[in-house]
């Protein structure tokens, strides 16, 4: 097969000041395959998240999808071409409610946003769309609830929503759990594993257990370098990378 | 707490709340303004400056609540309304609908070209470049007193009878409903507005601008869109203002008009639509009250009822009478 990676980053280079966060990184990721993105603190994973949405600029290197390169494309364009992500940390719309958080990115996709003179609730494709997604990741009893009154789980599950409402074609999870209380994060995990099989997802966490059992490869990303590629097993049995990240907890 | 519980507490400054339907309670600023007409006969010019005022307060509304962009060049814009106006009365065009629309044009155009560089800013910057716009409008027409007047404001307009029917008279009644018709028009566009998808998206830029770069909103373009419509509004009041009293002074275009009616919104509440209303009339009420009884001092009172709202009802009187509504349903639960 000859087709253009779903998402791809050739030699990215990325310094703050005189330190080099991102060093000659490339990455492959075919449509639909899912990917982790594993590495110690440090290591740079959430810079290239930020570099490969378009939040930050890289100083060398280029980005592209589906063949096409983005590199200079701005993070709001990029967004519209299908490439959603999620943050680590919330970054949600507080004080609105689910319903509304979600509908914003739904209507940014459908590009029903600009409409000026129109009632927001009176499209009907942007509210239907909104009302499924609510109802699929379980949120109905509490669309009408501002945001930051719901529990953190919760709110983590409107940080995907958001993500997902934009219909996306490559998706960039941070650490989606992070911050959820150990008894809940099976809500999120089964959410990440049930997304669309078309979707290209590339996943950074620090569970091993949910890297293990989703991906179907294994990106280790140390001091902003690639120090290891493969499947799960492959991975799991590198010395360096037992040595560096690995070895700590499953000696333990 | 249960969810539905949860769901019952929670009244945030939702948008889906105010998106359908009209409150009864949206008669009344148009109620107590025909009653305030027919009992203070004495007040009716006045009441003419509020309602110019309440446009103008509505439009800031518009850029600081909507948009989360705190401004003080609002009066630019007001004043390029004013002056446009004025000059085109003085010059012979007094018919007073087509020249307010030619007024909004202006203005709305000064609005895009000043908007154009302001928006690129953030936060104290933006602050700052709004400041500059204000000064610089400022000082062009104090240079300019060949055809502005200067420090002694723009004089000789004399607008054409109101549909070619309705003189502008001495008591002030012709302006009155005049101002009172395009407040009206004004607000039904504005609720329009914020209850679109574009409002909504506005919302969403002022609550979190970055996670709306995220989700595809081409952030710039929309603050854009929204700060040329507000300019719009906002020299549409400035040519009732001219119209209405057939002078435009200097003031029009300070920085200390830009400060007044951001205190007046604020007191009314922010972001809320019908701040306007309420902060507009109670500031420039208690500003003529305290002015005829105590003229020496009256700033000082208006500053002491500042800091009051301030302190204890952030988010205005309007956000202090929806939580005072939130316990009293509540109780009654």
């Amino acid at each position: 097969m000859n087709e253009a990676p779903s998402l791809e980053a050739r030699a990215l280079q990325k310094s703050f000041g005189a330190h080099r966060v991102i060093d000659n990184v490339a990455l492959s990721l075919t449509t639909g395959e899912r990917r982790a993105l594993i590495g110690p603190n440090g290591a740079g994973k959430t810079t290239l998240i930020n570099l490969l949405a378009g939040r930050l600029k890289p100083d060398g290197g280029a980005i592209l999808m589906n063949g096409v390169d983005i590199t200079d494309l701005a993070e709001a364009k990029r967004a519209r071409t299908g490439l959603a992500r999620t943050f680590q940390i919330n970054s949600l719309f507080r004080n609105l409610t689910v319903f509304e958080n979600i509908y914003l990115a739904v209507s940014e996709q459908l590009t029903t946003a600009a409409h000026l003179l129109r009632p927001a609730l009176a499209e009907e494709e942007a509210v239907a769309r909104t009302e499924i997604l609510i109802r699929d990741l379980g949120l109905a009893s509490v669309a009408r609830s501002a945001v930051q009154l719901l529990p953190y789980g919760m709110q983590r599950l409107v940080e995907i929503a958001i993500a997902l409402g934009l219909r996306p074609r490559v998706l960039l999870l941070d650490e989606p759990a992070a911050g959820v209380p150990a008894g809940e994060t099976g809500v999120i995990l089964d959410l990440v594993k049930a997304l669309p099989a078309e979707i290209t997802v590339l996943l950074i966490d620090h569970d091993m257990d949910v890297v293990f059992r989703f991906a179907e490869r294994i990106t280790v990303l140390a001091q902003g370098m690639v120090l290891a590629e493969g499947l799960p097993d492959e991975i799991a049995r590198h010395p360096r990378v037992r040595e560096v990240y690995l070895g700590k907890r499953h000696r333990g | 707490m249960t969810r539905e519980a949860l769901d019952k507490a929670v009244a945030p400054r939702s948008l889906s709340r105010t998106a359908f339907g009209l409150s009864p309670w949206e008669a009344v600023p148009w109620l107590v303004a025909f009653a305030a007409f027919f009992l203070f006969p004495g007040y009716v010019p006045l009441f003419g400056q509020i309602i110019v005022m309440t446009l103008f307060a509505l439009s800031l509304d518009i850029v600081v609540g909507y948009c989360g962009i705190v401004t003080l060049g609002h009066a630019a814009l007001y004043g390029t309304g004013a002056y446009t106006a004025g000059l085109l009365a003085v010059h012979g065009w007094t018919e007073p609908i087509s020249n307010a629309i030619c007024a909004t044009l202006v203005a709305a155009l000064a609005g895009f070209l000043t908007g154009a560089v302001i928006l690129r800013a953030h936060g104290f910057i933006t602050v700052m470049l709004t400041l500059a716009v204000t000064v610089t409008f400022y000082e062009i027409a104090n240079h300019t007193d060949k055809w502005t007047g200067g420090d002694d404001g723009l004089k000789g307009i004399d607008m054409s009878p109101l549909l070619g029917r309705f003189e502008f008279d001495i008591y002030g009644d012709t302006a009155f409903f005049y101002c009172l018709a395009v407040l009206f028009l004004a607000l039904v566009l504005v609720r329009l507005l914020v209850n679109s998808p574009f409002g909504w998206s506005l919302r969403g830029i002022r609550e979190n601008i970055g996670r709306m770069h995220a989700i595809g909103c081409p952030v710039y373009r929309r603050l854009l869109q929204a700060y040329t419509i507000a300019a719009g509004l906002a020299g549409l009041a400035g040519a009732l203002q001219a119209q209405t009293t057939q002078y435009v002074a200097l003031r029009a275009l300070s920085f200390d008009l830009s400060g007044d009616v951001l205190i007046m919104l604020i007191i009314g509440g922010i972001g809320r639509l019908y701040g306007a209303f309420i902060g507009v009339p109670l500031y420039l009420l208690a500003q003529d009250e305290l002015a005829t009884r105590d003229a020496a001092n009256w700033y000082f009172w208006m500053g002491i009822l500042l800091i009051v709202i301030v302190l204890f009802a952030r988010g205005g009187i309007l956000s202090l009478a929806s939580r005072l509504a939130e316990v009293l349903a509540r109780r009654r639960a």
